[in-house]
């Protein structure tokens, strides 16, 4: 199966990160792995690409951030869901699953019905 | 041998040339690529090749500043207008301390009674303030002081961003009151520690120009001799 394209990834990349955080506050690193991992590998992100949707949700209130010292004493910079961030966690789900809905009716259900 | 703070360092020199990316965002990339680096080392690869492939999967500069532009766009302009500014203000400041100096060695020369030869006062004195301001702002560049600098102002940027744009504009007018009003007001101090209408005054407005001729191609100076070494050094790398 060929790479996910640059566009798909780019569409999604709000109802992942929203996604992931709403299972508890994560870190950049940490947010890609979780995509690598839960993908099988296919959903391949350029890394330094995340930060700046994660800049702009963060200006939009869906989520906020702060740093903290990792155990390895390393500087990390958390994010979390804000209240306004579950709500439009459940806007992306509704919306994404009404796409996937509509496009599984095509390709299985019934195909090429007129 | 590889060094990875070395690299590091490097990295973000060449990185804090790109002006849509800002520090905040730099020790954010930071943490990435350590934490990237360090997970790629602990799967048995070397740390020089740890960070290169950790760097390649974090994505190439030119990339990362087109993706940050689009975040950061709308905050550059406003950076620029706040650096251009703070510029002018060290400057004013530093031409105006000189003034001063200049204006004090006057009336010291005036009042131990050595008449024109105040003059001889006033010029040097002006040219060792403007020597001293030069040194500490050469060095000041070269601690990396602009990096603090830059973060500094960004604070500043997000502070006024979120004032809004009329309490914004209500600020920097009443910086450039501020500014006005120690203008207005400096010549008469100056002329007070006079006692007469000297042609000193002619010369100390000749000398105005030069402290600021001095300071602005200085700064220019460091800040290209350190931009030109951040690129000579991240090309050797590349080279490497």
């Amino acid at each position: 199966m060929p790479m996910i394209s640059k566009e798909l990834i780019a569409a999604s990349s709000k109802p992942m990160i929203l996604s992931i955080l709403a299972c508890g506050g994560s870190y950049g690193y940490a947010i890609i792995q979780d995509v690598r991992g839960r993908s099988g590998g296919r959903l391949d992100w350029t890394e330094g690409m995340l930060y700046p949707v994660l800049h702009r949700l963060e200006r939009e209130g869906i989520i906020r951030s702060r740093w903290k010292m990792s155990e390895a004493g390393r500087k990390r910079k958390y994010y979390a869901l804000t209240a306004k961030g579950r709500r439009a966690l459940e806007v992306e789900r509704e919306q994404w699953s009404l796409v996937h809905a509509t496009l599984s009716r095509f390709w299985e259900a019934e195909p090429c019905s007129s | 041998m590889f060094e990875l703070d070395v690299a590091i360092k490097l990295w973000r020199a060449d990185l804090l040339t790109r002006e849509a990316i800002r520090p905040g965002d730099l020790d954010e990339l930071e943490s990435h690529l350590r934490e990237s680096t360090a997970s790629l080392w602990e799967h048995g690869l070397s740390e020089e090749e740890s960070f290169l492939l950790a760097l390649r999967r974090l994505g190439h500069p030119t990339a990362l500043e087109a993706e940050f532009a689009k975040s950061n766009g709308p905050s550059i302009w406003a950076r620029r207008f706040l650096w251009m500014l703070s510029g002018y203000l060290v400057v004013v400041l530093l031409v105006g301390l000189a003034h001063l100096a200049a204006g004090l060695a006057v009336a010291g020369g005036i009042a131990v009674g050595a008449g024109g030869r105040s003059l001889v006062y006033l010029g040097g004195v002006t040219a060792v303030v403007c020597l001293v301001g030069w040194a500490i702002l050469a060095a000041a560049v070269a601690r990396g002081a602009c990096e603090r600098l830059r973060h500094r102002l960004d604070d500043v940027v997000a502070w006024l961003g979120a004032r809004g744009p009329l309490l914004t504009g209500a600020i920097l007018v009443a910086v450039g009151a501020v500014n006005g009003l120690a203008r207005m007001l400096y010549p008469a101090t100056i002329q007070q520690l006079r006692p007469s209408e000297l042609h000193a005054f002619g010369m100390t407005n000749a000398l105005y120009a030069r402290p600021s001729v001095w300071l602005v191609s200085g700064l220019v100076l460091a800040w290209s001799v350190l931009t030109l070494r951040g690129h000579r050094d991240s090309r050797a790398e590349m080279a490497e």
